[in-house]
């Protein structure tokens, strides 16, 4: 069980990031080293043995030539000392051998009078001027001896042909020890394993650390993900340097405070349309006790109560109709059924609706200069943004007062501006004018049968139209809304940008 | 279908796991390939050809009986020049046989008619070669004048002429030259054995010079002459005496005594036995001189502790006569022979080799008796304790001093030092040498097919001794650098397998222990 435990937990560990990341450094570093290692081992070891062949050569042709007078006098005791002096000179062993093939003169004296049948001495009989090679030397091969080599070292043969002008007279066998190039690169080789395992454990550790860098946001992320998969829209994280994981970091950040905006201000939405809804229902319930619990009924208090039920059943629709309105349109479910319309037209249709309002309660409503200008958009939506604003305006105005709408081109931009010299709006409000259920005098907006949702619904078409609204206002001057919308140019076939 | 496979969840994870297996096994693949890089190349053997090329050359006939092939000579032969005042080398050209000794051609060419424009012989006319004793780089050599030669400048010529005659041949390191068996000497003083460092007429000539201003003018006391003197010492096969150069100090003009004293110690070849075993003075007076029947005797007297010392010793009593008379009579000036006293007895005769006598008529014993006793030491190879080569010194006869058959002979006689193997196997014997040569600096030896089978036994450092035995003693001949051993009559192989025979064999020093 423990042993499952161990195997399934260290499965984990090895499933983790940080370690695959570990893993995959060491593995590439493994690699690299291997090969580079390798490479140079196998550069170094051939040049080194060039170098060593060239060498004895050289060696070997200088002998050869030093012996040639030797040679043809048949001056045994003065080759021998010369071999013997080379072969303590370089660790080597030096032989003589006669036109035969017959060793005449061995450093070590053991094969005089022998015949040295080997593939180089062959060579050099039959007309080469030299020959080499390398061998493994046996125990029982007295041939590859030299003065320290041992049985299972690496001997190199080099064979000269020793000459009387262009007759050949013998051949000069040069016998020396080359393990030391084999063991001087198994040395190599060994120091570069354990350089190799010391750089395996080094950049094992720093890897751990360097890849917590990266890990650590990630880790970071992922709780704070999870955190706001609880709810949890307080959720941020550290953002550390300038980089992609920074980059992300800012992004998530930046996303849970939009979230969180969002959150809150659907908590504040549900607060008010639970507060707008709960109101009217309130005093109806109260209108409707007071009716139900009158002790002597009076037909015409209750005809007026009724009468308030009945508007405020109105207002309670109104408010309803425009929730649904706007969910509608943050469901991204509202669809404009854009055509091309003439703005001009639209909103003087709507003045003309709004100038029996505007006479009644003695407001001048002027549609003061007005261009030809058509838009593509949906005559019903922007027939209510109009309207909304237009009516808005002249309810906002006392008697006596003026509401103007304009509409102008202003380049690609169809402007439509709907102006009062009504109260204003103070310089604190005007930010949340758009918002939802947002009024600056309750009281009046109740009054005048408000839902507070109706800029916000302009705004939300105005966007769908990819318009812009904006107002400015002054406190006891008056107010002016602008709208922005796009041009419909019938040349191209599409809106202008 | 197919599309259906492909798209599957499982034969994704499949591939998927089939291609990692294939990256690990690339990956161990890559990583075994560069640590198979790291090893070096280790070859082994290339296969050993079963045979070596044949040399295209020329096998010479083998020797059949003692054969030296003839060979042209270039020497310097020195006579007098035309000024009369010093000596000048003319160049001959001679064919010398296999018979011809080099030092004896040259010395009768040296008496020749000089063939120098204007120039002047070196002996009287009609003067002949009497004798030459060529050994161990000395020679000696007896002029038999042919008329009366005057004392003074004319012997100085002689000797410095046939010296340097002599000294052109590299084995030769010094020369005595004597007249009708007498030693000469030069403005009252002993010319001695003559060297490369005073051979010449000018530097001999001044010598002399130098030497007789002090000898005559200074006292008795400081009286001193340095010469070099050929002393002779008995070989401890007691059948020979073997002559060396040694340099003396002579304080008075007794030089017989001088050279007796000197005799007392053994020769710088360690061995030749001391030619006076005696360690005390064994003179009892001073030598002198007798005047009879126109010759100059000189006359010796020894201890009689001599003949106890002597027979004590390993040197025979001959060889005492010999080492104190040859040396006496080769150095001392005008010494036609040495009368020896023991005690109060005068020696005429005694005991040789074989249980016979030598007698001296009226006790004067001669140089020439005991011609053919002296001898070289030449160095015969035997194996010893350790299984090297090592040479045992015998004194072998002038006359057979570059005989390579002697030196066979002595090979297969055996060693006498204590420790040494014989190295020809049993058996063989000196009627199996077919025949030996001498042909420019190779010496063949044919052997019979005889010896070849006893051969066969041997073991493979067995063979190694017996053929390098035979090789490193025969190169001990002067102007031997090479042996080819045939095999009645015909080069073979090897000799039991082991060491080729076929070419020229050179001598092993390595395997020599000296």
């Amino acid at each position: 069980m423990s042993a499952i435990i161990s195997l399934t937990r260290i499965k984990s560990i090895f499933r983790s990031l940080r370690w695959q990341f570990v893993i995959a450094y060491l593995l590439i570093i493994i690699i690299a080293f291997t090969i580079v290692t390798a490479s140079v081992i196998q550069l170094v070891g051939e040049y080194l043995f060039n170098q060593r062949v060239r060498e004895e050569e050289r060696i070997a042709a200088e002998i050869a030539q030093s012996i040639e007078e030797d040679m043809l006098q048949l001056n045994a005791v003065a080759m021998y000392e010369k071999a013997l002096q080379v072969s303590m000179e370089n660790d080597a062993r030096v032989l003589v051998l006669n036109e035969y093939g017959v060793v005449q003169v061995d450093s070590q004296s053991l094969m005089n009078g022998h015949r040295l049948a080997i593939l180089q001495t062959a060579n050099v009989l039959s007309g080469s001027e030299s020959d080499y090679g390398y061998y493994q030397a046996e125990l029982s091969d007295r041939l590859l001896m030299t003065n320290t080599a041992s049985a299972g070292t690496m001997t190199g043969i080099y064979a000269r042909a020793i000459h009387d002008d262009d007759r050949l007279t013998g051949v000069l066998v040069y016998v020396s020890k080359a393990h030391d190039i084999y063991e001087g690169l198994m040395d190599v080789t060994k120091q570069i394993s354990l350089i190799l395992i010391a750089v395996f454990a080094v950049v094992g550790l720093f890897s751990v650390l360097i890849v917590r860098l990266f890990t650590h946001p990630v880790k970071e992320l992922s709780a704070g993900i999870q955190q706001m998969s609880k709810g949890d829209f307080t959720a941020r994280v550290r953002v550390r340097g300038k980089n992609e994981f920074s980059d992300l970091a800012r992004a998530f950040n930046s996303m849970s405070s939009r979230m969180e905006a969002l959150d809150r201000s659907r908590n504040q939405f549900v607060s008010n349309a639970s507060h707008e809804l709960k109101t009217p229902l309130s005093t109806m319930k109260i209108l409707l006790q007071t009716i139900l619990y009158q002790e002597v009924y009076d037909p015409e208090i209750s005809r007026e109560f009724l009468t308030d039920i009945d508007k405020e059943i109105d207002r309670l629709s109104a408010v309803i109709s425009d929730l649904l309105t706007l969910v509608s349109i943050d469901s991204g479910e509202m669809r404009i059924k854009a055509a091309p319309l003439s703005l001009r037209d639209l909103i003087r249709d709507n003045v003309k609706r709004l100038i029996p309002l505007a006479r009644e309660r003695g407001i001048e409503l002027e549609y003061l200069r007005y261009e030809n200008i058509d838009v593509m958009g949906d005559m019903m939506k922007l027939n209510q943004v109009f309207y909304n604003l237009i009516d808005n305006a002249i309810k906002y105005t006392p008697r006596g007062g003026s509401v103007k709408v304009e509409l102008i081109r202003q380049g690609k931009t169809a402007v439509a501006k709907v102006s009062d010299n009504g109260i204003g709006i103070p310089a604190e409000d005007q930010i949340h004018i758009f918002d939802r259920f947002y009024r600056v005098d309750k009281a009046r907006s109740r009054e005048t049968g408000g839902t507070g949702l109706g800029l916000s619904i302009v705004k939300q078409i105005v966007l769908l139209h990819s318009g812009s609204i904006s107002v400015d206002s002054e406190e006891n001057v008056g107010s002016a809304f602008t709208v922005e919308l796009p041009i419909y140019q019938k040349q191209t076939g599409g809106k202008s940008a | 279908m197919i599309r259906t496979i492909l798209k599957s969840s499982e034969y994704r994870r499949r591939f998927k796991q089939g291609a990692k297996a294939v990256l690990c096994v690339m990956l161990v693949f890559l990583l075994t390939s560069c640590s198979a890089l790291i090893s070096i190349n280790e070859s082994g053997y290339d296969s050993i050809p079963s045979e070596l090329p044949t040399p295209d050359v020329e096998t010479p006939l083998a020797p059949v009986g003692d054969v030296t092939e003839g060979e042209i000579y270039r020497a310097n032969i020195y006579s007098i020049s035309s000024d009369g005042l010093t000596l000048a080398p003319s160049i001959r050209v001679m064919w010398l046989t296999g018979a011809d000794s080099l030092s004896e051609r040259l010395s009768e060419e040296a008496l020749r008619t000089p063939t120098l424009p204007g120039g002047a012989p070196i002996a009287p006319a009609n003067s002949a070669l009497a004798y030459v004793e060529d050994g161990n780089g000395i020679a000696t050599i007896s002029i038999r004048p042919g008329e009366h030669m005057s004392e003074g400048k004319s012997q100085a010529f002689l000797a410095s002429a046939m010296a340097s005659t002599l000294l052109e041949i590299e084995e030769i390191s010094g020369v005595n030259v004597l007249v009708s068996g007498r030693a000469m000497e030069y403005m009252s003083l002993p010319i001695g054995t003559v060297t490369r460092e005073n051979a010449s007429l000018e530097k001999m000539i001044q010598d002399a010079s130098d030497d007789f201003s002090h000898v005559s003018s200074g006292s008795q006391t400081e009286w001193r002459l340095v010469r070099n003197v050929t002393l002779y010492y008995p070989s401890p096969d007691g059948k020979y005496v073997v002559p060396e150069i040694k340099r003396l100090q002579f304080d008075t003009s007794d030089y017989a005594s001088s050279i007796v004293r000197a005799l007392s110690s053994r020769g710088d070849d360690e061995f030749l036995l001391p030619g006076v075993p005696l360690a005390s003075d064994a003179l009892t007076e001073k030598c002198r001189y007798v005047q009879e029947n126109g010759e100059n005797i000189l006359e010796i007297r020894f201890s009689g502790d001599i003949v106890n010392a002597i027979d004590e010793s390993a040197v025979e009593r001959w060889q005492f006569l010999a080492s104190v008379v040859l040396s006496t009579t080769t150095f001392c000036p005008n010494t036609d022979g040495v009368r020896v006293f023991v005690g109060k007895s005068m020696v005429t005769s005694v005991p040789d080799k074989g249980g016979e006598y030598m007698s001296f008529a009226n006790g004067v014993i001669r140089r020439n008796d005991f011609a053919g006793r002296i001898a070289v030491p030449v160095k015969v190879y035997f194996e010893n304790i350790a299984g090297k080569l090592s040479y045992e010194v015998k004194a072998v006869p002038l006359s057979e001093a570059d005989s390579v058959r002697t030196r066979l002979r002595l090979l297969m006689e055996g060693p006498d030092t204590y420790g040494f193997v014989r190295t020809v196997p049993e058996g063989i014997l000196p009627s199996d040498i077919l025949g030996t040569g001498v042909s420019g600096s190779i010496a063949s030896v044919n052997l019979s097919s005889e010896a070849y089978r006893l051969a066969q036994e041997l073991t493979k450092e067995e063979e190694k001794m017996f053929v390098y035995s035979i090789v490193n003693t025969l190169t001990e001949i002067d102007g031997i650098n090479g042996v080819r051993i045939y095999i009645d009559g015909r080069e073979t192989d090897t000799l039991a397998g082991n060491i080729w025979l076929r070419g020229v064999l050179l001598p092993n020093p390595g395997l020599s222990a000296d």
